[in-house]
């Protein structure tokens, strides 16, 4: 299956799951319309759209799974990283947090060296802490109290 | 008194040392919030009203309406260079801003943007200054039936916003509209698509998702192939727009204004819909409409002075009749309280000394913020040459920390994130991102404001063609809807028209 | 053993200097609605004075969502230490009933905190576009008697106090209306104003400023005694009719927040909000301040909280679909 085919179906797919959602929401009267109207009529065209673009681009090539797994490589360190730092971020701390992002990101994604990973991430996340914390007020987390 | 006897009383306050200083601080301040993606001027006027309580009442409300739409002015400087929106106005400055800086034309393209803003600013202030009550009672005749009737013309326009076929555009304008309407429905306190996660009762925010889809997508992109990008060293004739470019932005600046400030006087999501109106406006006059979305510089210079001239428009409602048109308006409006003024419509007359201060204060500001950015537009571009693979990671935590910073919500990183990556998808496929992103922002107004019409009439459909605006709005958007689907029948006819 | 003893101490001395220095930084006070309305402006004016009388910086930080559950849960759940406070109001108590009364849990209770002390009880007020044929409520309730169903009114939302107090009004005299809600109150006044619904039950802080601008009029006050800024308004309860509607604002702590600290904080508030320039401020809004004290808040809290369960009992009975 080529990626526009996949695309299209995929589509198809939320719209159906979309129907089948907003048409358990109350529809409403005329005076009062209700929650389900709009969404309804946007899930209807969604998998309308979906078939048409089905049918009218068919795309050449199959998708190779192993391939996209395989090179994308950075892009996938980089999103986990983020789901990393997301998760972490309000549990340890804005500088804890920060600080070993930006490291894996300059040492483990750019391959960077270390030394010139660790300046820079002293530099960046002491002086983003100041600019945000400080000079702006924003309530960052600052994680675990240690007394 | 006439305006301009009120005009001077007004400047001799605003050109006080003091005055000039807080209006100085309002903008440096303002464009700071507005170059960080994610904070914009509503943070920063809320972070600011507790500096202001030993202040006097007009340097106060200088320095914040200074922060105000001195904000526009930085917000396209992330959209321009990064393809980051630094907030919902400059969405649409991305799309021509950045391919731009990818020809090598970016401080052309932040010249132009400052250059706007100002006109855009300054004319706005004209606006205010001449028209302010006429035009409270022009914007309150806007009801329900008549914003939806807007609405449906900027929807129609919506599709001819893409570059690539139309039926993936419409496939993304519906799945932006989709979006739009998880959370809880206002109108009956129903929650649709939530199951059950509270942070999801508030919807899925756009700006998390314009700067996922935009910023983080391309960075996706970016990095996909090498980490080492080519960096241009930019000379300093390449830091002007050349003589074409300035005449070409003539134009759309013009025009721009006007839109941008009418389009200020609604309530809600002004600014967007003045940046994005202005952009197809531009993209329906030019003579070279395929031009648009490969670097364009009308696509820049409109938006970016409609969206600056929308800062005026939406004062005018607060100015003349007290009403916020947005949360960094209400902000403002907080501080003004806490000084013990009580904005309303006897503003005006009760506290001339105030309001000719502040309007010729923004006259000053304007002119501040356009001597402050014009000389950064070299500093910026040069924030360029940094190696790439130094500037990504930086780009990454900012962007995280201006999502953050909007509500100190964890789940709008998720949907930062999660925007990211479908903006690296989506771009892989060949999809246009900006019609969902848009459809995204425009999309709950527009139902909105339709179910409440039907709410005030009954059920009866007349409310919508009883206003000559309200008709005269649905007609227009009829109008264009055949002609877009006329058009786009044309060529592939084969036949002549 | 040692160890355990080592640990038993120092947490004995955390626990005490926290308190003994009660406060030793900035404390936050959460807003759990969006900036710019009429609770951000009255906590911010109140931090605005009380900072004085604390010592150190008081910060409001806006957590909106949800209907305000979202900052409440996170003000719930945060450090019961005093630096944490919610600025709590009727909405709280509102959104609450309404998830028990449909069976669902709600996401706090009244008993997850400790009341601090209340800032204001602000009355809504019944008012109509400047141009309407009604002048008093008379006018209202016979046009509306004649047409049942046929006017409309305008709310700042679903389960907001301005639609609660319509529809008190309404019942009060049996009245049926079209309900069309905005989203805050902003946008619902500029329908008001621009005659787009027939009459609205907003608070007096906004309403007034646009009844002096000859935008709106004002036809009665949903409360017990006259509002000073607006002297020749009547009162429902004067027209003989029971509809009283009003918003507290006050702040509240986590509960388990310890007595010495709630006492610290109590006595703060106290003499902030009867502090003449908050009072300043407050009027200058349109409002009127009202402080109660952390055992008078418990009690009204008390209260409201019954009379909403009969509202909104009411309201879901006769089928009245809010999720």
């Amino acid at each position: 299956m080529s990626k526009e085919r996949l695309s299209s179906l995929l589509l198809f797919l939320v719209g159906i799951l979309a129907l089948i959602q907003s048409a358990q929401f109350p529809m409403g009267t005329l005076e009062k319309p209700g929650p389900g109207v709009f969404p309804l009529m946007l899930s209807v065209l969604l998998a309308v759209i979906g078939v048409l673009l089905l049918i009218a681009e068919k795309g050449q090539g199959k998708l190779n799974w192993l391939r996209i797994i395989r090179e994308k490589g950075t892009v996938w360190k980089i999103i986990i990283l983020s789901a990393a730092f997301i998760a972490a971020f309000e549990r340890l701390g804005y500088l804890a947090s920060s600080a070993a992002y930006l490291f894996l990101l300059f040492f483990w994604v750019c391959h960077s060296r270390a030394g010139v990973a660790v300046a820079l991430t002293a530099v960046i996340t002491l002086g983003s802490w100041y600019l945000f914390g400080t000079i702006l007020g924003l309530q960052l987390p600052t994680g675990p109290r240690l007394l | 008194m006439n305006i301009f006897q009120n005009l001077g009383l007004g400047f001799q306050t605003a050109l006080t040392l003091k005055n000039i200083y807080f209006c100085f601080l309002g903008c440096l301040w303002g464009s700071m919030v507005g170059v960080l993606p994610g904070i914009g001027p509503l943070a920063g006027i809320a972070l600011l009203i507790p500096a202001t309580y030993g202040m006097d009442v007009t340097g106060a409300i200088i320095m914040l309406a200074g922060i105000y739409y001195g904000a526009m002015y930085g917000g396209s400087t992330t959209s321009i260079l990064m393809n980051i929106p630094g907030e919902s106005a400059s969405v649409v400055t991305c799309l021509d801003g950045y391919q731009m800086t990818k020809k090598g034309r970016a401080g052309a393209a932040l010249f132009i943007a400052a250059w706007g803003s100002w006109v855009g600013g300054t004319l706005s202030v004209i606006g205010i200054m001449l028209l302010a009550p006429t035009l409270a009672d022009l914007a309150m005749k806007f009801g329900p039936a008549e914003m939806f009737a807007l609405l449906l013309v900027a929807f129609v326009l919506l599709g001819s916003l893409g570059t690539g076929s139309f039926l993936k555009s419409m496939a993304m304008i519906i799945l932006g509209l989709l979006v739009g309407t998880v959370g809880l429905d206002n109108l009956t306190g129903a929650y649709r698509f939530t199951y059950g996660i509270r942070d999801l009762s508030d919807g899925i925010g756009f700006v998390p998702v314009a700067m996922g889809m935009f910023g983080i997508g391309e960075i996706l992109s970016a990095t996909e192939e090498t980490l080492v990008h080519e960096f241009y060293q930019p000379r300093l004739r390449e830091l002007l727009p050349n003589r074409q470019e300035f005449a070409a932005s003539l134009g759309p600046i013009l025009r721009g204004s006007g839109l941008g400030f009418f389009a200020g006087l609604l309530p809600g999501s002004a600014h967007v819909l003045s940046s994005f109106l202005s952009y197809i406006v531009e993209k329906r006059i030019s003579r070279r409409p395929e031009e648009f979305g490969t670097g364009c510089i009308q696509g820049v210079a409109g938006p970016e002075t409609a969206n600056n001239a929308a800062t005026g428009g939406a004062m005018v409602l607060f100015l003349a009749l007290g009403i916020p048109t947005g949360p960094a308006i209400a902000v403002m409006m907080i501080a003004l309280l806490i000084h013990g003024i009580r904005p309303g419509p006897l503003f005006i007359s009760e506290q001339p000394q105030l309001f000719w201060s502040l309007i010729a204060s923004m006259y000053v500001g304007n002119v501040i913020l356009v001597a402050l950015n014009l000389p950064l537009v070299g500093l910026f571009v040069n924030l360029l040459r940094v190696p790439f693979w130094i500037l990504f990671p930086v780009v990454l935590l900012i962007c995280m920390i201006g999502t953050y910073s909007i509500s100190l919500s964890r789940f709008d990183l998720i949907v930062l994130l999660g925007s990211g990556v479908m903006g690296y998808i989506l771009r892989k496929l060949r999809y246009d991102l900006a019609p969902l992103v848009l459809a995204l922002i425009i999309g709950p107004t527009l139902e909105e404001s339709f179910r409440q019409a039907l709410m005030r009439s009954g059920g009866s459909f007349a409310i919508f063609w009883g206003s000559p605006m309200a008709l005269s709005f649905m007609a227009l958007a009829a109008f264009l809807l055949f002609w877009s689907i006329w058009r786009s029948l044309q060529p592939v006819s084969g036949k002549k028209s | 053993m040692k160890a355990l003893t080592l640990l038993l101490l120092l947490t004995l001395w955390g626990t005490s200097t926290a308190q003994a220095g009660f406060p030793e930084r900035a404390i936050t006070v959460i807003n759990p609605q969006a900036p710019g309305g009429a609770h951000d402006a009255q906590g911010r004016a109140f931090a605005a004075v009380a900072e004085k009388y604390l010592g150190k910086p008081i910060v409001v930080v806006n957590k909106p969502g949800a209907n305000t559950m979202i900052g409440s849960i996170a003000a719930a759940q945060a450090a019961p230490d005093g630096y944490t406070l919610l600025l709590g109001s009727t909405m709280t108590t509102t959104v609450v009933e309404w998830d028990i009364i449909n069976g669902k849990k709600p996401g706090v209770t009244r008993n997850e905190f400790v009341p601090i002390g209340s800032l204001t009880l602000i009355p809504t007020v019944i008012s109509v576009p400047a141009n309407s044929p009604w002048k008093s409520v008379a006018d209202l309730v016979k046009d509306a008697k004649a047409r049942p169903g046929q006017y409309a009114f305008c709310s700042a939302g679903i389960l907001s106090p301005s639609h609660l107090g319509a529809e008190l009004f309404a019942r009060a005299y049996g009245l049926k209306f079209r309900h069309v809600p905005y989203k805050g109150g902003g946008p619902c006044l500029s329908a008001a104003v621009g005659g787009h619904v027939d009459f609205t039950t907003q608070f007096t802080i906004t309403t007034i400023p646009l009844a002096q601008g000859n935008r709106l009029r004002i036809l009665a006050v949903q409360a017990d005694r006259r509002v000073k800024a607006i002297p020749d308004v009547p009162t429902l309860k004067e027209l003989g009719v029971n509809a009283e509607s009003y918003m507290w604002v006050g702040l509240v702590a986590p509960k388990k927040t310890p007595a010495p600290v709630v006492e610290k904080l109590q006595e703060v508030t106290a003499k902030a909000v009867q502090d003449k320039a908050f009072g300043e401020a407050i009027e200058k809004l349109g409002g009127e301040v009202h402080f109660m004290n952390g055992a008078q808040l418990e009690k009204y809290w008390e209260k409201e909280t019954a009379e909403m369960a009969k509202l909104l009992g009411d309201l879901h009975r006769e089928g009245v679909k809010i999720d």
